[in-house]
């Protein structure tokens, strides 16, 4: 571990060490997370539950997944926004600057962690939440089906769309990271402000010239729009992140 | 040989000036004790000595290093323990396992017997532990990761007097020829008999900076009679205590509060003796 720059093996064990006395932690808010989409999908579908056939089941169950969704997206960008929290921490923030690990490691732990581990940890638990909900309803898997649809109807437009979605997704992730290391206090809500003034000028845009959105739409509807698209959403994703890594590689500890 | 240099170096916080083209040079193997009233920039001078701070201008150097780079060879070299600190829901025991892998010279042995000498409970959580027993805590690790440089603010606020003792013992012992280790304080008393080396901070200058036997070869800290002239001097219960230069050569026992005092008190006449950094 004589490297200055990027190592592996000091990358898997600076992980190790933040990871260390959080097990308890991380399973506690995992089980409150799987406790919070039972209770959504339980209390939206009682009328299915007690078979009162009043209500249409599909209809409850699309209800709690859009519930459950939104669940899931107020915990990944407040997790996000709080990726570099220790740096300033009063009570932590000079222990966690002087781990002797490279910038670069301490920065991909952040955003691995905040950015792909933890979404696709609730994200798993969203998934087996339906499948045993739709199971304990006798409705039809609803992640399953769409999987399965994908598959029959891929080709290279549907992928290229796919990939647009991921895309977006990443870039809101990337930009609640960077949010994360720009703003020194309040950074969730200074992210959420910041989302909000820079759609300003794309809300002002469809106001007064409609067509930008039409055209974005028949975009969409050609491969080489699709792929055009795909790489505008790519760059602004890269450019927060490139963002998050410049604030954080140059930040100097709390007052 | 020399271990940290700071080189015509100039920070402030937002709107502020605090140090405006410093000069400070501290050698190898030394115990420095950084004295200073409140808001002097100790904990500043120390942050960028560590690197957690970036200067406006200037030239830092630690071990050969630049601070500001954070590198973990460099990182790996200084351990700081500030004043206040959080630590993880581990036992100090595991703390060590996880985190003294980044010390190439960290030593678990010596953590042992470390913990022990100070009194800490091995099995009890760190989050759990008091502030003093936290403290002791993490300066037990931070001795045992052996780096060449050691930085503590303010170590002893929070300990009782046993291990205000203690931890004094244990300094004495970690000190050696390649080791610095810089404690800064406002309890001057604490570091008496510790401190192989004084900086005095004050107004964002360095009034003084001189080992301790340059200090009693230059002044004499003695009791003096009613009318007698001194650098500083103040009405004690056993007298009157001053400090003055020393014209007979005759060692006089350093008294750090006196001496921190003159300091601040009749910086030019401290500098003119000791030809000290003047910026």
């Amino acid at each position: 571990m004589t490297n200055d720059r990027f190592s592996w093996k000091r990358f898997g064990l600076f992980a190790r060490a933040e990871m260390a006395g959080q097990g308890r932690k991380t399973l506690f808010k995992a089980i409150g997370f799987a406790l919070t989409c039972a209770m959504v999908y339980s209390l939206w579908n009682i009328d299915a539950i007690f078979h009162t056939g009043h209500r249409i089941f599909a209809v409850n169950l699309a209800a709690a997944r859009g519930i459950v969704f939104l669940c899931f997206a107020f915990i990944v960008s407040l997790n996000l926004s709080r990726s570099f929290k220790r740096y300033f921490s009063k009570g932590e923030a000079v222990a966690s600057f002087m781990t002797p690990v490279a910038r670069s490691e301490k920065f991909l732990y952040a955003a691995l962690k905040n950015m792909v581990v933890v979404p696709l940890g609730l994200l798993t638990i969203m998934w087996l939440n339906d499948l045993f909900w739709t199971t304990m309803l006798g409705r039809d898997d609803f992640f399953g089906m769409l999987f399965d649809a994908i598959v029959k109807y891929m080709d290279i437009r549907l992928a290229l769309f796919l990939l647009f979605v991921l895309l977006k997704g990443f870039c809101v992730l990337a930009f609640f990271l960077a949010g994360a290391v720009l703003f020194r206090r309040h950074q969730y809500l200074g992210t959420l402000i910041a989302f909000f003034v820079l759609n300003i000028p794309f809300f002002v845009l469809v106001q007064i010239e409609p067509g930008a959105l039409l055209q974005t739409e028949l975009a969409m509807d050609s491969t080489l729009g699709l792929a055009i698209l795909d790489l505008i959403v790519l760059g602004f994703g890269s450019l927060f992140l490139f963002l998050a890594w410049r604030r954080f590689s140059t930040l100097p500890i709390p007052q | 040989m020399n271990m940290i240099t700071f080189k015509d170096v100039s920070f402030g916080y937002r709107g502020g000036r605090l140090f405006d083209r410093l000069d400070l040079t501290l050698r190898r193997g030394a115990i420095y004790g950084l004295l200073g009233k409140n808001g002097a920039g100790k904990s500043t001078l120390l942050k960028l000595t560590a690197g957690l701070l970036l200067p406006k201008s200037g030239e830092i150097t630690v071990l050969e290093r630049t601070p500001r780079k954070r590198e973990p060879n460099f990182l790996n070299q200084v351990f700081f323990v500030p004043e206040e600190f959080d630590l993880p829901r581990l036992t100090i025991t595991e703390y060590g396992r996880v985190y003294g892998c980044f010390y190439p010279n960290f030593s678990t042995e010596q953590l042992g017997d470390l913990l022990r000498e100070l009194e800490v409970d091995e099995s009890q959580r760190m989050d759990r532990m008091s502030l003093g027993q936290r403290k002791k805590a993490y300066i037990a690790f931070a001795i045992a990761c052996n780096t060449p440089l050691l930085i503590m603010d303010e170590p002893t606020n929070g300990l009782d007097i046993p291990s205000k003792s203690a931890f004094r013992r244990v300094i004495a012992r970690a000190a050696d020829a390649e080791r610095t280790i810089v404690i800064s304080t406002h309890q001057v008393r604490d570091l008496d008999s510790l401190i192989d080396s004084v900086v005095v901070l004050d107004q964002s200058r360095i009034l003084l900076n001189a080992s301790t036997a340059e200090i009693v070869d230059r002044l004499e800290f003695a009791r003096l009679d009613e009318d007698e002239e001194a650098l500083y001097a103040e009405q004690t219960v056993h007298g009157r205590w001053g400090v003055r230069p020393n014209r007979t050569g005759a060692e006089s026992p350093l008294d750090m509060e006196l001496l921190f005092n003159a300091a601040v008190g009749n910086p030019d006449a401290i500098q003119q003796l000791f030809n000290a950094e003047t910026k």
